[in-house]
């Protein structure tokens, strides 16, 4: 399975263009409470055609206002290879909060695909969550079609034990002034390979996308997210911040892309990174594409150890160096929580960072 | 004994030499006022007593409490009972003032601290500065004004008690009101903690309302000349130039 493809490709020897995953999965089920209005129907999943390798064709699939997600059509076909079953949600107002517990020899994929009717302004949160040690490997999908004037407001919290291998993949479809927001927090996994991509067709649609890291021992990270603005006024913010300890791999592909008529739009995307350790590997590729004139994009990395003016100042409060990264580690993951209006999940983040629910 | 004791300093910022011996003593609960023109090496002197990797200490000792903190890391210095109001405090996205407050309370006592039993100490000290309630969970200093900084800063100086309290300028850029109530937060410090003062400044404004021990002049690295309370008159009428 070929995952993640670069937008537009660059050198090869540079292994960043995608990346060659196996990952044998087995369909599961799901187990969720619906909140009162939203309704769930359970479905085949229909694959996909689209050549995984191809950014052409996946261009073609997006201008066909197809959800082409962002680790790519290689995961759909996996999802329909293995029959997953892929449950289809029609939100309404509130929160819809599913909860993956994955345990010791686990090999599971699922999927969700979710339509936000016109209007509404829907909350899920979907928890990937094992305990330490255990050895698993996971797969989920969550499509999103964002009705006009509708919004998503989708809360990811990942909380794995470093042996256990996932795959995480996200896309949308925004018609008018749909709006999609995410807050993704990733506190810990073996390998993680994350995807996101936005099929902005709808005009003064938006994307704002809010993710923390941290990745520690031999941990690997690998994302690929991409806002394809196509609409008029479209407006999408990506804020990447993460810390990387030890002998951890991270990353990040980050792109913006201004299509030809999305006149009038807006991007930017930052992506800001602790290095903790002379022994990580940190790669990152901001991309800002662009076949259209009137378009605002902005990118910057700010990577490398906290300034030495910091260091001194939170010293000269009586923090040790040990104790100045711990809390700039935290502080990371830590800042995405005023953005997750739901205790319990806030309680449970605080928990995996500081061993207490109790606010640091 | 001396609180504070500094015998010959020498300090150098990379090649260039700033402070070039200088002696000064402060005794428990005293308020000693630093003045100087620019470059005189006023803030030096507070970082290199506190032990910042900035400045490399070239000759010369500083004591405290009767040992011997010469280089020594400036977390353990700040763990012996000395604070240094900056004159720019840092921004730090993604750590709240109050998170802060409370993991460095807990590293200068060494005791955990309950989160209830800490509101009530950070409420109180917020409430003497008339500071906002809702700047303890913004993240550090980020988009603070001038003002809210060094209030930010007097605010920790309350909540953490050190023994002794080096204020960097913490008067510079500050509207008439908010000197006030800086220095309302000062004279807390000293009424509640009885906690020895090092006011390094180019103005009095901060010092109207302060019982001045002693005064320093500083040109050039070295101290020029010492006085009491009359010595910041002087200066007020007669300014540095009499010094150089």
């Amino acid at each position: 399975m070929y995952i993640d493809l670069l937008p537009c490709i660059t050198w090869k020897w540079l292994k960043m263009n995608g990346t060659e995953v196996d990952m044998p999965l087995n369909a599961s089920a799901l187990s969720f409470a619906l909140p009162a209005g939203w309704k769930a129907d359970e479905t085949a999943a229909p694959g996909s055609s689209i050549d995984a390798r191809s950014n052409a064709a996946i261009e073609k699939a997006l201008f066909s206002d197809e959800i082409v997600s962002g680790t790519g059509p290689d995961f759909d076909r996996l999802i329909k290879d293995t029959n997953t079953p892929v449950y289809k949600l029609t939100a309404a107002e509130g929160t819809l909060v599913i909860e993956n517990r994955y345990k010791d020899g686990d090999a599971v994929l699922s999927a969700v695909e979710i339509n936000v009717p016109d209007g509404v302004s829907a909350t899920v949160i979907e928890k990937f969550y094992s305990d330490e040690g255990i050895s698993a490997k996971a797969g989920f999908q969550t499509k999103v079609h964002i009705g006009k004037g509708a919004s998503l407001k989708l809360i990811q919290v990942q909380h794995l034990s470093d042996k256990a291998d996932f795959i995480n993949d996200i896309g949308t479809f925004h018609e008018e002034k749909g709006s999609f927001e995410l807050v993704e927090a990733i506190v810990s996994g073996g390998r993680t390979y994350f995807g996101s991509r936005s099929n902005m067709a709808g005009r003064e649609s938006s994307l704002k996308l809010d993710m923390a890291y941290i990745v520690k021992g031999r941990e690997r990270l690998e994302s690929n997210v991409a806002a394809f603005q196509r609409g008029k006024g479209t407006d999408s913010r990506i804020d990447i911040k993460g810390v990387l300890k030890d002998e951890a791999y991270k990353l990040t592909k980050a792109t913006i892309d201004f299509k030809t008529g999305s006149a009038g739009s807006v991007g930017s995307e930052t992506e800001d990174v602790l290095m903790m350790s002379d022994n990580v590997v940190n790669q990152s590729v901001p991309l800002i594409l662009c076949t259209e004139e009137d378009v605002e994009g902005v990118h910057g990395a700010t990577l490398g150890k906290p300034a030495a003016e910091v260091l001194t100042y939170m010293k000269s409060r009586g923090l040790d160096e040990a104790s100045v990264y711990e809390m700039m580690e935290k502080a990371r993951i830590e800042a995405l929580c005023s953005l997750i209006d739901d205790e319990g999940t806030v309680s449970e983040i605080r928990t995996f960072l500081h061993g207490t629910s109790e606010e640091e | 004994m001396p609180l504070l004791e500094i015998k010959g300093l020498a300090a150098n910022a990379g090649e260039k030499p700033i402070l070039n011996g200088i002696d000064l003593s402060v005794g428990e609960g005293e308020t000693h006022v630093i003045m100087g023109p620019n470059g005189a090496g006023k803030s030096t002197l507070g970082f290199t007593i506190m032990g910042s990797p900035e400045y490399e200490v070239t000759g010369g000792s500083v004591f405290f409490d009767g040992e011997d903190i010469t280089g020594e890391s400036t977390d353990k210095i700040a763990k012996r009972g000395i604070f240094l109001s900056f004159q720019n405090p840092v921004e730090v996205p993604g750590i709240t003032l109050k998170s802060f407050l409370r993991t460095a309370l807990e590293q200068v006592t060494g005791e955990r601290i309950r989160m209830r039993l800490f509101n009530e100490k950070l409420e109180k000290a917020m409430a003497a500065l008339d500071m906002d309630p809702s700047y303890a969970a913004r993240d550090l200093n980020v988009g603070f004004s001038g003002g809210e900084k060094k209030k930010a800063e007097i605010l920790q100086l309350l909540v953490l008690r050190p023994k002794l309290a080096i204020l960097d300028e913490t008067d510079s850029g500050l509207d008439v009101d908010a000197v006030r109530i800086v220095s309302q937060g000062i004279e807390a410090y000293k009424k509640e903690v009885g906690g020895a003062l090092m006011i390094i400044t180019h103005s009095t404004k901060i010092l109207e309302s302060l019982e001045v021990d002693r005064t320093h002049v500083l040109v050039d690295g070295k101290v020029v000349k010492e006085g009491g309370r009359e010595l910041i008159d002087n200066i007020n009428t007669n300014g540095f130039e009499q010094f150089q």
